[in-house]
């Protein structure tokens, strides 16, 4: 076993800072529950390092592909690698995945060390360094004073905590969050965040939640799933500014549209609402400091009084525009 | 691939460990030593309080005893020589041991059924299977369930043994370590694949259920469904008369039979199990 940078592996440490190799790449994935299509050729990487929110609907494929990625079963047709590596081969040569299942279940009569010495002791950790490895990921998640209880004593939201530690555990260079954040309250969720940040650069995390406003403030990549197709993937900064829209909230709805049309040939407008403007523009053409400065002016100088201005859609938003189409 | 058989070997070692605390831990496998050892303990002070009052009678079983020859070559003109032999040879052991070796062998398979019944079915009812599988192979836990649970009735034959010879120690008053070495020794061959053979059956049926009830059920139903194969319709066990024989006989070259024949059972059984827990689904 190598201790390499402070990691454990008992075959060799993963490959940090390689941005050539995804940590992630799953192609062309397929799987059937009987007649019903859960994944339809579902194609996606997760950059190395990275903090990346998989976004979908209930039944999107979501919860399928992380079992695949798991192990939990095989995909009818498609490949999964991992640091570059067929998942089988990743595996059988000792790589690590941390997942978080959707439903952990764990073992009731146990205490909480115990069970994170087991899962550290199956990584490869001798007996001694498992118990520093349970101690470290306890603080991790903030369940140190817990180590003794048995599980059946804690809180749900201990149990999530618990089992993000055990995904933890050993340092798997790919941890896999399914809806990590299902039913904690708003500190706990805080204190994911922080826990989460602690990990940016160093492990690639995957992560699922229905909170997208969370997601948006803890990830730096999304893949959008919605039917078991993969609608949108990239950047967060990317996907967000991408639609190259501003809406103006406007204070009495009283505007000409004709005229602003005109005087703006080169942007569409929209009027959702009477009180919102939305201005579409290309980015290839112009940025966003400059059209919003442009037509602000129009609207101080026509008189339109102006409540507000978001230049940056949501995560929500865009999520919503994707799945709002038809898969093709 | 020394290594991922070095992996194998840990994942085993280290999930038999956490088998064997749970097992130990649990209060209806705790019962059931409790009830177990009790028993024997009973069993044991009434047969030799019992063999005292009647070893004079019992005399010709003894070795050098002209009536245990006589009665031999009677036996082997009449034709019926090896039965004869067979019980002369048991006559001659220590009757303790003789009577908890069939104690042994109707105690065990309702012990086994007992405790172990829902060893993989427990996991896959309450979720903590898909947890497990998180960081080890399917093959490492279900070896480690055998090993964990075998060992668990080894264990409890050994101290089964221990509290017998204790017992006889203080009770027989003709106790010599010598005279009941050997036929404990020849008990234990033959008992260890046969524990193995009752853990392979009962991990086959909790692999073929979802809920411990099922494989409580299942388990007395595959049970009733062999051993009535083998007295109702011997023609189709032709081996299993000679295999049983080596349980209880475990001599005169009877014991190989019952080791290869508990082996085999044991192999087809874990064979079948495994084949329906690879495919599993969580």
């Amino acid at each position: 076993m190598a201790d390499v940078d402070g990691c454990f592996f008992d075959v060799e440490p993963f490959r940090h800072g390689s941005s050539m190799v995804a940590a992630l790449e799953i192609s062309d994935l397929h799987k059937r529950y009987g007649k019903r299509v859960a994944l339809d050729g579902v194609s996606f990487s997760v950059p190395e390092g990275s903090i990346t929110a998989f976004v979908g609907a209930n039944g999107a494929g979501k919860t399928t592909t992380f079992s695949l990625v798991g192990g939990f079963f095989s995909p009818d047709r498609g490949t999964i690698k991992v640091q570059g590596e067929e998942l089988r081969e990743y595996r059988s040569s000792g790589g690590l995945i941390g997942v978080l299942p959707q439903d952990v279940l764990y073992f009731e009569n146990r205490s909480v060390e115990r069970h994170l010495v087991m899962f550290a002791r199956l990584a490869g950790l001798p007996r001694l360094e498992a118990n520093s490895e349970a101690e470290r990921v306890l603080k991790l998640v903030q369940l140190q004073d817990r180590a003794g209880e048995l599980v059946s004593s804690l809180s749900h939201g201990m149990k999530v905590r618990l089992g993000v530690a055990q995904a933890l555990v050993g340092r798997p260079p790919l941890v896999l969050l399914d809806e990590p954040t299902q039913g904690l309250d708003p500190k706990m969720v805080q204190q994911f965040r922080s826990t989460i940040d602690v990990l940016r650069g160093s492990t690639t995390v995957l992560v699922s939640s229905h909170d997208l406003s969370q997601l948006q403030l803890m990830c730096d990549h999304v893949v959008m799933i919605d039917h078991g197709r993969i609608v949108r993937q990239g950047a967060l900064k990317e996907l967000l500014v991408e639609s190259s829209r501003i809406t103006f909230r406007l204070d009495d709805g009283v505007l000409d549209m004709t005229e602003i049309i005109s005087h703006f040939p080169e942007f569409s407008f929209s009027r959702p609402e009477s009180r919102l403007l939305l201005v579409n523009f290309n980015p290839g053409d112009f940025q966003i400091p400059e059209v919003n400065s442009r037509v602000l002016f129009w609207l101080f100088r026509h008189k339109v009084g102006v409540l507000g201005v978001e230049s940056v859609r949501s995560l929500e938003q865009t999520y919503l525009e994707a799945t709002a189409a038809p898969v093709e | 691939m020394a290594s991922s058989f070095g992996r194998f070997v840990r994942h085993v070692a280290v999930l038999t460990e956490e088998e064997l605390r749970d097992l130990l831990l649990r209060r209806r496998a705790m019962l059931s030593l409790l009830l177990y050892l009790a028993v024997i303990g009973a069993v044991m002070l009434s047969l030799t309080y019992v063999e005292e009052r009647l070893r004079p009678s019992l005399g010709f079983f003894n070795d050098g005893n002209g009536e245990r020859n006589r009665l031999l070559e009677w036996a082997q003109l009449n034709g019926f020589g090896d039965l004869a032999r067979i019980i002369a040879e048991l006559g001659s052991w220590p009757s303790p041991v003789v009577i908890s070796q069939f104690l042994f062998l109707l105690w065990f398979p309702t012990l086994v059924a007992l405790v172990s019944c829902d060893m993989i079915a427990i996991d896959v009812y309450r979720g903590t299977l898909r947890f497990v599988l998180l960081r080890t192979t399917r093959l490492a836990y279900f070896v480690s369930k055998t090993v964990a649970h075998l060992i668990l009735y080894l264990i409890l034959y050994v101290i089964s043994i221990a509290v017998l010879l204790v017992l006889s120690v203080f009770r027989d008053p003709l106790f010599r370590i010598e005279w009941y070495a050997r036929p404990v020794l020849l008990m234990a061959v033959a008992m260890v694949p046969f524990l193995l053979f009752l853990v392979a059956s009962t991990q086959f049926v909790s692999c073929w259920s979802s809920k411990p009830m099922n494989a409580v059920v299942r388990l007395h139903l595959l049970w009733v469904l062999f051993f009535g194969l083998v007295f109702f319709i011997p023609w189709a066990t032709p081996l299993w008369p000679k295999i049983s024989l080596g349980l209880i006989a475990p001599f005169f070259g009877h014991q190989w039979l019952a080791i290869g024949g508990m082996l085999g059972w044991s192999a087809l059984f874990g064979g079948c199990g495994w084949l329906l827990f690879r495919r599993r689904a969580l």
